[in-house]
């Protein structure tokens, strides 16, 4: 007589190339999830990076100054630092936004998840009559899979 | 065609009105030959039931020519495609049963509603068929319930039981849910409590044909005209028993939307069987991609139900990763980099002196500096120190061996210590490194002045083909009285 159903054997192999297919899958949509979670934030400590660095061509030269290790978090930054207010689409100071968790929840959540913070380390040289230099380092560091990451942008800004 | 149709419904008026036997009336054989010769024309009109009733007269013989038995067959299968009447049906029973056999019973294996037909016309009949086809009959197409009631009349009383013992057979070795399903309802209706006679089956239009078949009154039709057989199995029902079997039977000649539903829900079901292992691969591995999906999104999620800052969120951490170049990173070194970045602002000024005093900083903190080593090696240079300046180069050297201009530089050092062979050899690492145009030029004017100019000129030469869009020129170092005439 025929017998239906699946033999000890058949379930074996079935479950094993289910694996065999399964594991590599698996690996393949970690590997990339995991790309892109630290591709996302390499950009973002590169942005972030990017506005200090203009925002110290801009500022008065005595105002660059040096802020340690571990630095300033970017989130609920105080009023105006590099990154308070993070955006003004009006005109006026009541349009402005500062990453709070009021104005800002998801980009709040992000920084704080993952503790975006920035330094400056900053080195003065005089050179006379007025003709001085500031080697500037800016560090952005942020949290990762348990792993402390820095990204590096060195500028030089002249007082003159 | 319609003269043909026409020429027939006149034969067979005329028919009727002669007289004498009916073999020998002239219209008789007149009709004959028209339905030897046109039969197929005649099908394919609109024919109406009491036709197929003259056809079958007229093919009522005993010769059992193949001919004639195909002709038969396409009549009872053109019949099939419309509602029977009792004319049809009574000129039926009149056909031998192995003319039935040929030719009514293959008609139930069709699926649409020839097969549906066929079967009521063989209960109708009383036509018994062999315990062991039922198996065939019931796997062949999916069943309807009225269809599988007219079946059940196709059973002899006296075989009920070997026919249910066979499908409970078939049933075991069955690997169809579906088909084992059938069997076993087909086994609960033939021990049921079964109707008197035939229904007619549940179709409203017929599928080839497009005739529309009307719902005969043919259910509650006279008793008297069941086949002996049927009646015996019949009449042991009693009156109510009927009542409660159609009440049972209703549904399924409800609303067409109702009964076409078990169908198309068997038909499904049919699909699902047969596809069985596509349908599990593409079952596995879409659960696979969901779960990997679902693990991914989870993966690259960041919104995170509540905001928690990393555990040392705000700490100053023992060191970090450098997130382009994957350098450890710790405070010292960046340290001795506030201290190289110094010395490069000096240089801007080329004050040498000051700029050494930082590198070295930087070199105290971390000596595998390499970009200070070489620095420092520049400074020393300048300040024509070139023994610090050697030892600095090399040491760089021998940490990055790639170091773009060390060996540049090692060779001027080397040629204002006079020390040409060696100058010549750093020369050429250096242009194995990178094939540089600038370093080329000082490298041949270093053998110009050095009294070996064929390898100067081939040197440039070699250059200027490399470099096309630019001018490599040999220089001659002034001597010591060409000096002595610019100072004047």
């Amino acid at each position: 007589m025929k017998k239906s159903g699946m033999s000890l054997l058949e379930i074996v192999i079935s479950i094993s190339i289910a694996v065999v297919i399964f594991i590599p899958a698996m690996n393949m949509f970690s590997t990339t999830g995991q790309a892109v979670f630290k591709t996302r934030n390499f950009s973002f400590a590169n942005s972030a990076a990017r506005r200090i660095s203009q925002r110290l061509m801009a500022m008065p030269y005595e105002d660059i100054v040096e802020v340690p290790l571990p630095g300033i978090a970017l989130f609920d930054a105080p009023a105006e630092s590099f990154f308070a207010p993070f955006l003004n689409t009006s005109g006026t100071n009541s349009g402005a936004k500062n990453i709070t968790q009021a104005d800002m929840p998801e980009f709040y959540s992000y920084l704080v998840q993952h503790d975006f913070r920035y330094s400056l380390s900053v080195s003065n040289v005089s050179f006379g009559d007025g003709d001085e230099i500031k080697s500037v380092g800016i560090l952005i560091t942020w949290s990762e899979n348990n792993k402390n990451m820095m990204y590096r942008l060195y500028v030089y800004v002249p007082s003159l | 065609m319609q003269k043909t149709e026409q020429k027939f419904y006149e034969l067979a008026d005329s028919l009727l009105r002669e007289s004498g036997l009916l073999a020998n009336r002239p219209s008789w054989i007149n009709l004959r030959q028209l339905v030897h010769e046109f039969l197929p024309d005649l099908l394919d009109t609109d024919c109406r039931s009491h036709t197929y009733a003259i056809l079958l007269v007229l093919l009522r013989n005993p010769e059992k020519s193949p001919e004639r038995a195909k002709k038969l067959a396409a009549i009872i299968e053109s019949a099939c495609k419309s509602s029977p009447d009792e004319l049809f049906i009574d000129m039926l029973r009149q056909l031998a049963p192995d003319d039935l056999t040929s030719t009514l019973l293959p008609q139930i294996y069709c699926t649409d509603s020839r097969g549906s037909i066929a079967v009521y016309l063989a209960a109708k009949i009383g036509l018994h068929v062999e315990p062991d086809a039922f198996q065939y009959f019931l796997t062949a197409r999916t069943w309807q319930q009225t269809d599988l009631i007219n079946l059940a009349f196709l059973v002899r009383p006296s075989e009920q039981l070997k026919v249910s013992t066979i499908l409970e057979q078939a049933a075991a070795n069955e690997s169809s849910a579906i088909n084992r399903e059938i069997f076993t309802e087909f086994r609960h209706i033939l021990f049921g409590e079964p109707p008197q006679q035939p229904l007619l089956p549940d179709i409203a239009i017929a599928a080839s044909s497009g005739t529309v078949i009307t719902p005969a009154p043919t259910i509650n039709e006279d008793v008297s005209e069941d086949p002996p057989e049927v009646n015996t199995t019949a009449r042991k029902g009693s009156s109510h028993r009927a009542q409660a079997f159609s009440s049972r039977v209703a549904p399924t000649t409800d609303a067409k939307g109702k009964k076409d539903s078990p169908g198309f829900s068997a038909s499904i079901l049919k699909i699902i069987e047969t596809n069985q292992s596509a349908l599990l691969v593409l079952f596995v591995i879409t659960t696979i991609f969901l779960v990997a999906t679902g693990l991914s999104k989870w993966f690259v999620s960041d919104s995170a139900e509540s905001v928690t800052p990393p555990a040392n969120a705000g700490k100053l951490p023992s060191h970090w990763t450098d997130s382009a170049t994957r350098e450890k990173i710790t405070e010292r070194y960046l340290a001795a980099d506030k201290d190289y970045r110094m010395g490069e602002l000096y240089l801007t000024r080329d004050r040498f002196s000051e700029a050494l005093i930082l590198f070295e900083d930087a070199l105290s903190i971390r000596p595998d500096h390499t970009l200070a080593l070489y620095r420092a090696g520049y400074c020393r240079l300048h300040i024509k120190d070139y023994a610090g300046a050697r030892t600095a180069l090399e040491k760089a050297l021998k940490i990055d061996p790639t170091l773009r201009y060390a060996n540049l530089l090692l060779a001027r050092a080397a040629a204002a210590q006079l020390d040409n062979k060696g100058a010549e050899s750093h020369f050429n690492r250096e242009l194995e490194l990178a094939k540089d145009p600038v370093v080329a030029e000082e490298f041949a004017n270093f053998l110009h002045n050095t009294g070996k100019e064929v390898e100067a000129e081939s040197l440039i030469n070699k250059y200027q083909a490399l470099y096309p869009d630019r001018i490599l020129i040999l220089t001659r170092k002034p001597d010591k009285s060409e000096k002595e005439e610019q100072r004047q």
